[in-house]
């Protein structure tokens, strides 16, 4: 290819003729509920009452809760972080610092671009794949104290078929302190229309879930399975649930125990699946809300989020009593771009939500019990460039993080954590954050923080640097 | 209706000078014409209700294209365009040819997408993609160098946007 042949495509991509007066006749139209794109015109024009959006606490709960505020910590000390070493390690290696006496960081080498590690569980790990992207090994390590021990790896095969496609691959997995890593190839992104991966279940050792998917984009559609790890049998998950209903699948988020799910499908909307009565219902008709998105808090009461406008409202509810509550109401979208710097932003984990005021002042809202905390002394309109939070799975923390917008990579400028429990909020600045690619930021464990980064360089040295505030 | 007048002229002025701009950056990281369209009535009614003045048209459009880009990458976020962009077949091309090549552009990560629309068919040079996209120069050029071995784009003869 070369730019003639890039420009003569590119001018071949002509909007319809009819777009313009398409959106014309939007800007006359009355605003709607805003569940799917192609609403985006009754989405905007709301926008402009948006103002109107108050967030306010809509039902009488612990006033305490309410009143929570993180002390914040703000380190003179800054990090230096670790640059690149040239000379690829065998096998992980760390090395350690503790800065101002309150950060500990863990810094490891990984051996080469195949390793990773697992979001949430405390595990890294290491494949060797021969050229065609087939597995020729396969390590785990875990963490302790200031070493890395390797973990027993142990494999399982499956073989299951779901709609005329047929899936063969090889879990590996661990057991570290009563949790299973798994990983399997799965199509290694080779065939476009189907692949499968494994899902650890909380509090299970004995099974994971296999997710078989098809298609792509508005095709594409998943179907949840049980994958014993001793015996590599597969069990259908939803066998006798009437999840037909919500066919086809986009996402199933499960209780620990498995014994409901939240089906959801970008056609037919969200369902409830209750694997003990076998039945499945949809979530308006359970509630008489407008479900616009919904996952499990603690003891398998849902979390919902209802979207009119700009605003969204939060409910809980519970499954066994049909009690529904209105936690938050009225809290304003927040859009991560220059137009519209506050609002609020939720988690699918930990049950936890950030509100960003107009005056940049950052609320943890605990979206079950319509807690609210805020920090105080810190306010995001001292931040220049772009920031994100994210809770730890438990929803116990809550990691910040502030770019610097000229690196190459995420340029993690400054890392910090609040504490709900200990009420604190632990802010650590960064130097020499840019003499890596730093390719991603999340939680490795209920506890540490993880950046993960290459060598600008050369993509086959791989780092792993954790954080415990 | 009336009130509306000076917004439907503001849309119909703005929409006829850089729509086409709008939909194409869309069409490049989302693949399927609806999903272009939807953007593109999101970044004009933004356009109307949320824009800063503007010093000149090429401002506006350098807004028009930064907002286009955010919503896109915003898409892309969601789950299930976590999965390949595939081209829509309801996108009308004039060869087999022309639809292969453009299927190996939407196939580029989306990382890259942006900067080499921006300056291979806009024309920006790498200032300007890093002033759009909020990068930085030599991010932007690194990702112009990798975009372009993935491409296997080769330049014209005299081309001067070359990093």
């Amino acid at each position: 290819m070369n730019t003639r042949d890039y420009r003569n495509v590119m001018e071949q991509l002509t909007p319809a003729p009819d777009l313009e007066g398409r959106i014309k006749a939007g800007l006359t139209q009355q605003p709607r509920r805003q569940a799917h794109p192609r609403r985006l015109v009754g989405k905007v024009l709301v926008a402009a009452v948006a103002i109107a959006c108050t967030f306010m606490v809509a039902m009488a709960v612990s006033p305490q809760l309410r009143a929570a505020v993180l002390t914040l910590f703000h380190l003179e000390e800054t990090e230096q972080v670790p640059g690149p070493v040239s000379e690829l390690p065998e096998e992980p290696e760390m090395t350690q610092n503790t800065i101002a006496q309150q950060v500990e960081a863990q810094y490891i080498r990984l051996p080469n671009a195949g390793s990773g590690y697992n979001y949430g569980i405390g595990t890294l790990f290491q494949v060797e794949r021969t050229d065609d992207g087939s597995i020729l090994s396969f390590h785990y390590w875990a963490i302790e104290e200031h070493e890395l021990v390797p973990l027993e790896t142990r494999t399982t095969a499956f073989s299951t078929t779901w709609e005329g496609v047929t899936y063969t691959d090889t879990v590996y997995w661990c057991e570290y302190e009563g949790a299973i890593s798994c990983y399997n190839n799965g199509t290694a992104g080779y065939a476009l229309d189907y692949d499968c991966n494994t899902i650890a279940i909380p509090g299970s050792t004995d099974s994971v879930i296999l997710r078989l998917s098809q298609g792509s984009q508005m095709d594409y559609r998943e179907y949840p399975m049980l994958l014993n790890l001793e015996t590599g049998a597969v069990t259908d998950l939803l066998d006798g649930t009437d999840w037909e209903k919500a066919a086809p699948l986009t996402n199933v988020r499960w209780t620990n125990d498995l014994s409901a799910a939240i089906l959801s499908s970008d056609r037919m909307g969200w369902f409830y699946c209750d694997r003990a009565n076998k039945t499945t219902t949809s979530l308006d008709e359970l509630t008489g809300l407008e479900v616009f998105s919904a996952w499990f808090g603690q003891d398998g009461t849902l979390i919902l989020l209802t979207r009119y406008g700009d605003c969204y409202d939060v409910w809980t509810w519970q499954p066994n009593s049909g009690t529904l509550k209105r936690t938050f109401s009225q809290l304003p979208v927040y859009q991560n771009n220059e137009e519209n710097t506050h609002g609020f932003q939720f988690f699918f984990g930990g049950g936890r939500g950030i509100y960003v005021a107009e005056d940049g002042t950052v609320s943890v809202l605990d979206l079950a019990t319509g807690g609210t905390t805020t920090v105080d002394g810190f306010s995001l309109s001292q931040w220049e460039g772009t920031t994100s939070f994210i809770a730890n799975p438990s929803g116990t923390k809550v990691l910040f993080a502030s770019y610097d917008g000229t690196a190459d990579g995420l340029g993690i400028s400054s890392l910090g954590v609040m504490d709900l429990e200990a009420s604190t909020f632990i802010l650590l600045d960064r130097e020499n954050y840019d003499a890596l690619y730093e390719g991603s930021l999340g939680w490795f464990d209920g506890d540490r923080v993880a950046v993960t980064a290459h060598g600008k360089d050369d993509y086959t040295e791989t780092y792993l640097y954790l954080y415990r505030f | 209706m009336k009130e509306q007048d000076p917004l439907l002229r503001r849309f119909e002025t703005s929409y006829s000078a850089h729509g086409a701009a709008v939909y194409r950056l869309a069409m490049v990281y989302l693949g399927r014409p609806a999903d272009a369209e939807d953007v593109t009535q999101e970044v004009f009614l933004k356009l109307l209700y949320k824009a800063p003045p503007f010093a000149d048209g090429e401002h506006e459009k350098r807004w028009l294209l930064r907002v286009t880009a955010n919503l896109c990458r915003d898409q892309l976020k969601g789950f299930w365009r976590r999965h390949t962009v595939a081209l829509d077949e309801s996108c009308p091309l004039r060869s087999e040819e022309d639809r292969a090549l453009l299927e190996t552009i939407l196939a580029l990560p989306e990382t890259y997408k942006g900067p080499i629309h921006l300056h291979y068919y806009e024309g920006y040079s790498v200032a300007e993609v890093a002033e759009i996209l909020k990068l930085s120069q030599s991010a932007v050029k690194m990702r112009l160098k990798r975009g372009r071995e993935l491409l296997k784009l080769e330049l014209d003869a005299g081309w001067e946007g070359s990093v």
